[in-house]
């Protein structure tokens, strides 16, 4: 067997095989031979068939099977031989088999590329150092608040404001007659400017003192969502007998204990503290390792495969898809296809495909390894974050190793970036801006890191 | 009757391969009514070849019972036709 091996790119190559007709035609009679056995042929006894009425009734099937054999067998070993990492899947158009012939082919493959060492040791890093604020904390609490709050009656007589609540009867009327539709309603407290009420009610309703009686009308529109309403013009009576005003509860510990498991306020502050303080580490170890792959993936340039980048965009289309899938849509209802975003998503999943290459070097570089007792750890933490027993999560991985395999892989990945950032030169810096909500975090890009 | 009417195909069995190999003798099925002088016409016609010599045989369909009912096989007519030396019909081979 003949191979020469055609660079096209670093990553791109072509390998032509010849070959030689002796072993075409060696393996020809394995295979006929191997039929001759086997084959059913009216007029004959079993084995006892010519291999010339073979060749005439079987070539096809024969060489069908022979032919993807030889193909497969020295590409192989070639693949063996010259140590090559295939990605994805070879490229080739394979020719007719010609018994008295040499078999000539030729295969495109894309190879992994080659890295040199990676040095990643004192890459100037920036660490902020964010520090959770009272200020933060105060507007948790408040949110705490707001949801513990109740609705009081105001005695005094005023007009209504627009945080008000309103206690209010009403009734409508379609031309002048009751209407089964809406049917006469009392006691309901609704929001001002909130709630399932047309907006006319908070409209008409704010400036009013109680009690009073008020007519609204109320035009639905022609696409109105519900059936016996839409495109009527229906009359509410409406009677609005008291004002009620939200009054947010002392933050106290008497507050707390509603929460259940808490004891003092300072308690719920120190856990709120706690919370963000997390958010926080994940934050700037996620800035960070963004930082070291912006200096790597400038400093490291090679040529992509095809086949790398196609294989993470399909796993980001993929990703989407189940998106869309979770909320019973699919990505042609939200006006997208795959081929749209496959062209939006292309630099990501290059970026991304880099991003592996350069993190697979780091750990066969530096031999990283995966000890028992880690695995065990990030099976608890996954257990914690997803509320669900430590033992259904690994005997979910138990039951598929060639996703243990990946999970594994990716949490080699984590610990390459820690080692990277730990060699970092690291730089605290202040904060640049100051957020609103400083818990949120850049949901797109996480998730980047973590696949 | 037509030349094309009289094959009406070739018999390929372990027998027949032989006879073909050893004797250069091709087998066909052919129509019962033909004669050998017919057949060798219409051989000769149709593959374009030298006939030497016709050999027929009449055969007799076999019976075929399955329970009570009784069916035999339509009876039909073997030709076994010897080439002239050098001669041969790429049709025939290996089919």
């Amino acid at each position: 067997m003949q191979v020469k091996i055609e660079d096209k790119s670093s990553v791109k190559k072509v390998l032509s095989f010849e070959i030689p007709k002796e072993t075409v035609a060696k393996e020809l009679n394995k295979a006929y031979n191997e039929l001759k056995k086997k084959a059913d042929v009216k007029g004959f006894r079993k084995g006892k068939i010519p291999r010339k009425v073979l060749e005439n009734r079987f070539a096809k099937d024969v060489h069908a099977d022979v032919g993807p054999r030889l193909i497969q067998n020295s590409f192989v070993e070639t693949i063996q031989e010259h140590k090559l990492s295939i990605v994805g899947g070879p490229q080739m158009d394979p020719p007719e088999l010609n018994p008295d012939e040499a078999y000539v082919f030729e295969i495109t493959v894309e190879i992994k590329p080659e890295l040199d060492d990676i040095e990643f040791e004192g890459i100037a890093l920036e660490k902020t150092k964010y520090e959770v604020s009272d200020a933060e904390i105060e507007s948790q609490i408040y949110m705490i608040q707001k949801t513990m709050a109740k609705k009081e009656t105001v005695t005094e007589q005023r007009p209504v404001k627009e945080t008000d609540f309103v206690l209010i009867d009403y009734e409508g009327f379609l031309n002048g007659e009751a209407f089964s539709g809406t049917p006469k309603i009392e006691n309901y407290v609704m929001g001002i400017g909130q709630g399932a009420l047309p907006k006319e009610f908070s409209e008409k309703l704010v400036g009013v003192i109680p009690v009073q009686d008020l007519e609204i009308e109320v035009v639905y529109a022609d696409d109105f969502q519900d059936e016996v309403l839409k495109g009527q013009t229906i009359l509410y009576k409406v009677t609005l007998k008291e004002i009620q005003e939200e009054v947010l509860p002392e933050a106290n510990d008497e507050l707390v204990k509603d929460l259940g498991k808490f004891e003092t306020l300072d308690e719920v502050k120190a856990s709120i503290r706690e919370n963000l303080e997390k958010g926080y580490i994940q934050r700037v170890k996620h800035e960070m390792s963004e930082q070291v792959f912006v200096h790597l993936l400038e400093k490291y340039e090679f040529e992509m495969p095809d086949a790398m980048v196609e294989g993470e965009l399909n796993g980001i289309i993929a990703e989407a898809e189940q998106a869309y899938a979770q909320n019973n849509t699919s990505l042609e209802d939200a006006g997208l296809s795959r081929e749209v975003l496959k062209t939006q998503y292309r630099d990501v999943a290059e970026k991304q495909a880099r991003r592996h290459l350069i993190l697979d070097k780091v750990i066969t570089q530096e031999s990283l390894e995966l000890s028992e007792e880690e695995l065990d750890k990030s099976f608890e933490e996954m257990a914690l974050g997803m509320n669900a027993p430590v033992d259904a999560i690994k005997n979910y991985f138990k039951m598929d190793p060639k996703q243990l395999e990946y999970y594994t892989h990716t949490q080699l990945e984590k610990k390459a970036i820690d080692l990277i950032i730990e060699k970092g030169s690291v730089l605290e810096v202040e904060p640049k801006t100051v957020e609103e909500n400083p818990v949120k975090k850049d949901e797109n890009a996480s998730e980047q890191i973590e696949s | 009757m037509r030349e094309y009417d009289i094959i009406r195909g070739p018999l390929v069995t372990e027998k027949t391969t032989l006879q073909k190999e050893i004797n250069n003798q091709l087998t066909f099925k052919v129509d019962k009514t033909a004669n050998r002088v017919e057949i060798k016409e219409a051989v000769e016609k149709n593959f374009n070849t030298k006939v030497k010599q016709v050999r027929t045989i009449q055969v007799k369909g076999k019976v075929k019972q399955r329970g009570k009912i009784i069916g035999k096989k339509k009876d039909w007519k073997k030709a076994i036709v010897t080439l002239m030396p050098g001669q041969r019909i790429d049709f025939f081979e290996g089919v």
